[in-house]
């Protein structure tokens, strides 16, 4: 079943949701009723009680375009991932003790860049995974 | 009474936006978990962008700045420049990055594929702040 999934499908799914999302809010933009685009949505989350959103942004942005090529977790390539979870939990947790303001969400897509580039970087993976398997089982790398 | 009956709908629809948006980002994250864990190789969401754009298609770095701009820094006051022509102007400069070659015009400034990536997203947030903002709501 997954072998159908290839990157060309899996591209054209994306790019499928994408143009869903703007159609939508194209048609949302144009409706009778206010503040109920997708955008909109989204920025009174994260800048309301939800603001790990802002954090997953930046993880995402230094996840997809940026990424560092030295791991630091080796071959704990799901280690970065449950990270993630944790520490958008913990801001869950603080949602209501925080009262986020703009340098709040500076700081957020900061931390989320740095982390996205420097801890879940994709472009760790071909140094770990040299055909196929990967034999380092540290948590943490080291030089040698 | 028109008006009540008004408000209950428009909040209907929001709630119902709200359902959508956390429903299909639900399914996006489990069914990239199940693409991860499974095979062909390389056929994540996550690499299927960046392959997109280490083979140049900056346009995707660019909206994440402007939509960065966007959703998480909108304005206290009404929006200086009217929305209609900031989005306009935002979506000109995004079908200008589509349609030349961003990749050909940075490598003369700066030879590291990564700083061009930095560079498009750090542009796109810019042009989503001056002119693609939307003023708080609630």
């Amino acid at each position: 079943m997954s072998e159908i999934f290839t990157p060309a499908l899996v591209w054209i799914i994306v790019q499928v949701c994408i143009g869903a999302i703007v159609t939508l809010n194209l048609i949302l933009i144009l409706n009778a009723v206010k503040n109920d685009t997708v955008n909109n949505r989204l920025s009174l989350w994260a800048n309301g009680k939800y603001f790990f959103i802002t954090f997953l942004w930046g993880v995402l942005g230094g996840h997809f375009f940026l990424g560092s090529t030295k791991p630091l977790f080796c071959c704990n390539w799901w280690l970065p991932v449950v990270l993630i979870v944790v520490l958008a939990g913990i801001l869950l947790l603080l949602r209501n003790r925080i009262k986020v303001k703009p340098y709040h969400q500076v700081i957020l897509i900061f931390a989320g860049l740095v982390y996205g580039h420097f801890v879940w970087s994709q472009r760790h993976e071909p140094l770990l995974f040299k055909d196929g398997a990967c034999t380092n089982t540290n948590i943490f790398c080291k030089n040698d | 009474m028109i008006e009540i009956k008004k408000k209950v709908n428009d909040k209907n629809i929001i709630k119902r936006i709200e359902i959508f948006l956390i429903v299909l980002f639900i399914i996006l994250i489990g069914w990239d978990l199940y693409l991860a864990v499974t095979l062909p190789d390389n056929n994540t969401i996550s690499r299927v962008i960046q392959n997109n754009v280490d083979s140049g298609k900056y346009i995707l770095t660019y909206f994440w700045g402007a939509t960065c701009a966007n959703v998480f820094f909108p304005l206290k006051r009404k929006p200086k420049i009217n929305p209609t022509i900031g989005t306009i102007v935002m979506y000109v400069i995004a079908l200008l990055i589509w349609r030349s070659n961003p990749e050909a015009h940075l490598e003369p400034i700066v030879a590291t594929n990564l700083y061009h990536y930095g560079l498009v997203m750090v542009f796109g947030f810019v042009i989503g702040f001056i002119f693609w903002r939307q003023g708080s709501s609630e």
